[in-house]
């Protein structure tokens, strides 16, 4: 850009009136935000599951700005608007600054003392009368690991419950069932270094524009540098993701099973299928887990001609032929996909029939391919699927079922093995039904929001006004503090220090760069002393710092497929984070798994390895499986009387239930209200203009809402985003669940919608 | 949603705005006045009636691209409001870019990156 | 175009509100308050008469201003209608 003259005679002119009364006034001197900004030091964002390093800009006691880090691989100095904000959240009105006790229906601040005796006496008195089952957990995925440990040792190590969850399990649980099922692992084999070599982008489900803006920032950039790179969307709607899409299919919500099974079809009959691949690395199976030959796997194809899928899923056969054939074709392609395919009854069986396409394809296990699901929370991951934070599960992607894995973490955690109970406790639906039920009677929820976020929400609230609640919170009020009847303030990012670990098996440290505001106080801390004083002052009272809770649980994934143990403080503090298997202090981390480069490959005896590129070493024999799933529909069908297809979504400048970014004004303002999206055809049948006020409909509860007329969802479809409590779309949703992975049906619900 | 704002800043502030685009002026405007509005319409609803030629410009950028709406740097428009925005906020998202423009001869990132209509080098917008 | 470099000095209780006041006119950059009541501002118009009825409405307009001192005045391609750019009292 050649100078600016009229530009240039400005500043000088300034400059020469300045130096009039002796200033010295330099051009670009003005950086006030930054300038003012005296240190900076590296952390994690607060928000998805994207990871992107930030940088926290801090003057004298407070933190006055956020920019993206620079050295941190995954995003390399890249925000979004979300992250951009993040230090405003922390000075949100809305901080909950004191422990406060509900008598007689008002809180009443109280200290610390008087808060932390009271839970342990409660809790105490349930379990005495009613057993530890009377009792549970419920945290979440953006909890640091070392809080989810701290919680998880207390409830299922020393109170002796499994009722144990978080709510991963209402996000990603289909994602872990679908990668135990096929590949043998949880968690992706892949990284994004992926994106800069992949040749196809398979997005479905995902909004990757909106909830993983900066991942879908590097698509963008990748296809820019390579614009023969392919971009293809299986969705029922029609978001800013499409501004890159070459082909887009709108399967009607929750029918698309069959689309995934015929582009199959079209791969297997056209060729494409990577023979080799298939003969030395993959199994198939039958629904019911018995094994199949790969002609009988054929044999149940043919059912899911694209003719056939057509008329299921509403996308025309000629688009699932064109997208198959760009599958096939692509030298490598990478998968990704989010609630669209997790939120669903049978989210494990999509996220099955997605992984087949990269196993008969062989596009899996080399640069630019895999299947990548992607997170929508900070430390799901990191704290709850690697830590171990779901009602089955124990710390190092351990099973309570497992005679042994309870036997290592006891030894670890300093209780006798018999406190672990060998059976899996209640997944969040069924916690929240036991709570509404009396069968549990004292509930302890971490960083999350369950009255706004649990489906189909208002059924629950009954269990919530019933039972003994207590919440350990960041702000206040939320939709869930109105039934707590003890609210404990819970330190905010920045506040502590931990380690998230996002999407593609980082684990990242974040540092302690504020005092905790008011009264507020580290969760991991918070269950500490709540431990001592419930009685288990010998389990709890050795940890001391961050780090030794850190450190005990890395010892406990030595060994393990996604061992950390090399992943020391010291060494997070320093790197941008480190990606697992890290097996040692000198170890690097891993990019791929299951192939050369993965310790756990290179391991493996010579005869296992020969002829194969790739050792699913989760499975018995190494090989990945291909399942036979049958199509079926959502729990929840439209019909004569409800004849629309309601999902739920979320929009880029809010996030969950809103308690962080509508407290940031200038997000609050981006989009200040809640809407359903309604395509014109569908409003012009019904009389509905934009901007109408609407009423949406379903079997469980109804919404007043203002329409907003638009091209996104495809005629028969309804949107509504979900992050304002004023206007709950989670009273519409469904509570019907895979039976596999127990996690709800968010994205299909049977509606109607009229003017209000 | 034409009496949402005052005619006064319709006509005052476009101009003001026309000119913050092409001349971005290095000292930050904070205290400017944001008409007082019903909040409770978004941003970009609202200026896409009132100053639908800068949300067009804005929607073919970049920043449209990526859907970084008004606030990212004109602040929220009631506590931290500017009509002119500073370049110190580039910097929040493009850290990779520090520049000194006491070696420069212009005096802020708008000079050659108007935010408006900041363009991909290769257009991958269909 | 010309374009002036001034001073602005302001009654030192008033100074924040000239500020303001200044920021809200188009033809005005302010460049920040130095030694307690001294804005540093560009002016700009379609000629030098323009500058000075712009200087003009500024001392006269808005209240608390002393007075408005050039110190740098560039007349780009125009030819100077009148003697340069003349202090207001």
């Amino acid at each position: 850009m050649p100078l600016k003259r009229r530009e240039f005679l400005k500043a000088s002119a300034a400059a020469a009136a300045a130096a009039s009364i002796g200033v010295n006034l330099i051009p670009g001197m003005d950086n006030k935000l930054f300038a003012d900004a005296v240190s900076w030091e590296k952390s994690v964002c607060r928000f998805c599951g994207t990871g992107c390093g930030v940088m926290i800009g801090k003057k004298g006691d407070k933190v006055v700005a956020i920019k993206g880090d620079l050295k941190n691989p995954i995003n390399k100095g890249h925000i979004c608007v979300k992250g951009f904000f993040l230090h405003k959240v922390i000075y949100a009105k809305t901080r909950l600054l004191y422990p406060m006790i509900k008598r007689n229906g008002k809180f009443e601040r109280v200290s610390w003392d008087e808060a932390l005796d009271y839970v342990a006496r409660r809790f105490n008195e349930i379990r005495k009368t009613d057993g530890p089952d009377a009792l549970a957990f419920y945290g979440s995925g953006q909890a640091e690991t070392e809080e989810t440990y701290m919680a998880n040792k207390l409830f299922k190590g020393c109170i002796g419950t499994n009722n144990m969850e978080g709510n991963p399990r209402l996000c990603m649980a289909s994602a872990v069932g679908g990668y135990l099922s096929s590949l043998g692992l949880d968690e992706p084999a892949g990284t994004y270094q992926d994106i800069e070599h992949a040749e196809l982008f398979l997005l479905v489900g995902s909004n990757t524009a909106e909830c993983h803006p900066i991942i879908f920032e590097r698509i963008v950039r990748h296809k820019t540098k390579n614009p023969t790179v392919k971009i293809l969307i299986i969705d029922p709607r029609k978001t800013p993701t499409d501004q890159v899409a070459d082909i887009h299919l709108f399967p009607k919500p929750g029918w698309d099973l069959a689309v995934l099974h015929a582009m199959a079809h079209v791969i297997i009959k056209e060729g494409y299928a990577d023979l080799d691949f298939i003969k030395n690395h993959v199994n198939f199976k039958s629904n019911d887990g018995k094994d199949i030959t790969f002609e009988a796997y054929q044999q149940f194809l043919e059912d899911y001609t694209p003719e056939k899928a057509e008329a299921i899923s509403g996308v025309p056969a000629g688009d699932i032929i064109k997208a198959a054939r760009m599958f096939g074709q692509a030298k490598t392609a990478m998968s990704m996909w989010t609630m669209g395919i997790n939120q669903r009854t049978r989210g494990v069986w999509a996220n099955n029939l997605i992984h087949n396409l990269h196993l008969l394809t062989g596009k899996i296990g080399v640069p630019g391919s895999d299947p990548f699901s992607l997170t929508g929370q900070p430390n799901a991951c990191g704290g709850v699927r690697e830590g171990g934070g779901l009602c089955h599960l124990l710390p190092g992607h351990r099973k309570v079922t497992n005679p042994k894995h309870r036997e290592e973490v006891a030894k670890v955690w300093g209780v006798p093995v018999g406190n672990i109970q060998p059976k899996p406790g209640k997944h969040t639906i069924a916690m929240f039904e036991a709570l509404n039920e009396g069968k549990i009677k004292g509930i302890y929820i971490m960083c999350t929001n369950p009255a706004q976020s649990l489906p189909y929400a208002q059924k629950f609230w009954k269990g919530l006004k019933e039972q003994f609640v207590v919440l350990a919170e960041s702000f206040y009020p939320t939709a869930t503090s109105d039934f707590a009847d003890v609210l404990l303030p819970a330190a905010f990012w920045a506040e502590k220090e931990g380690v998230y670990g996002c999407t593609e098996r980082r684990s990242q440290y974040m540092p302690q760069v504020l005092q905790p505001m008011g009264e507020a106080r580290w969760d991991a801390w918070i269950l500490r002393d709540l431990a001592m004083r419930m009685g288990f002052k010998k389990e709890f009272e050795k940890y001391r710092t961050a780090e030794d809770i850190w450190n005990e649980y890395i010892s406990l994934t030595k060994g393990r497929d996604m061992d950390l143990s090399g992943a020391t403080y010291a060494r997070l503090k320093k790197e941008r984070g480190l990606v697992w298997p890290v097996p040692s202090e000198t170890h690097p981390g891993t990019y791929k798994r299951y192939t050369q480069g993965d310790p756990f490959f290179d391991e493996l005896p010579e005869e296992k390895k020969k002829g194969r590129r790739m050792y699913f070493y989760g499975k018995p024999d190494g090989k990945a499986v291909v399942w036979a799933r049958p199509a079926k529909p959502p729990a929840e069908p439209t019909d004569k009387d409800f004849p629309y297809a309601l999902t739920t979504g979320r929009v880029l400048e809010h996030w969950h239930t809103g308690t962080m970014t509508r407290a940031v004004l200038e997000l609050a303002r981006a989009v200040p209200r809640a809407y359903v999206e309604i395509h014109p055809q569908d409003a012009r049948k019904l009389g509905i203009a934009n901007r109408d006020t609407v009423v949406v409909e379903t079997r469980r509860g109804k919404l007043e809402i203002e329409a907003r007329v638009i091209d996104r969802p495809e005629p028969g479809t309804l949107f509504i985003p979900w992050h304002w409590k004023e206007w709950l779309a989670n009273l519409l949703t469904i509570d019907a669940f895979d039976p596999g992975s127990k996690e709800p049906e968010y994205k299909v619900a049977a509606a109607r919608i009229y003017k209000a | 949603m034409k009496n949402h704002l005052l005619t006064l800043f319709g006509v005052l502030a476009l101009s003001i705005l026309f000119i913050g685009l092409s001349f971005a002026i290095p000292e930050g405007t904070q205290g400017e006045k944001h008409p007082d509005v019903e909040f409770d319409v978004s941003c970009m609803d609202c200026h896409a009636e009132e100053t639908p030629e800068i949300v067009t410009e804005w929607r073919g950028s970049k920043h449209g691209f990526m859907n970084f709406g008004c606030y990212m740097c004109h602040g929220d428009g009631t506590v931290d409001f500017e009509i002119k925005p500073t370049t110190a906020k580039c910097a929040g998202c493009h850290d990779g870019y520090s520049v000194d423009f006491t070696k420069l001869n212009v005096t802020s990132c708008f000079d050659c990156h108007p935010g408006h209509t900041l363009q991909l080098h290769e257009s991958t917008i269909k | 175009m010309p374009i002036a470099g001034v001073v602005v000095v302001t009654l030192p209780e008033k100074t924040s509100e000239v500020l303001q006041a200044l920021k809200r006119l188009s033809q005005v950059t302010t460049y920040g308050v130095h030694k307690d009541n001294n804005i540093i501002a560009v002016l700009e118009s379609e000629s030098t008469s323009g500058l000075e009825r712009l200087s003009n409405r500024i001392s006269r307009s808005i209240e608390g201003v002393i007075g408005v001192f050039p110190a740098y005045i560039n007349f780009e391609d125009e030819v100077p209608d009148q003697e340069p750019y003349p202090p207001v009292e």
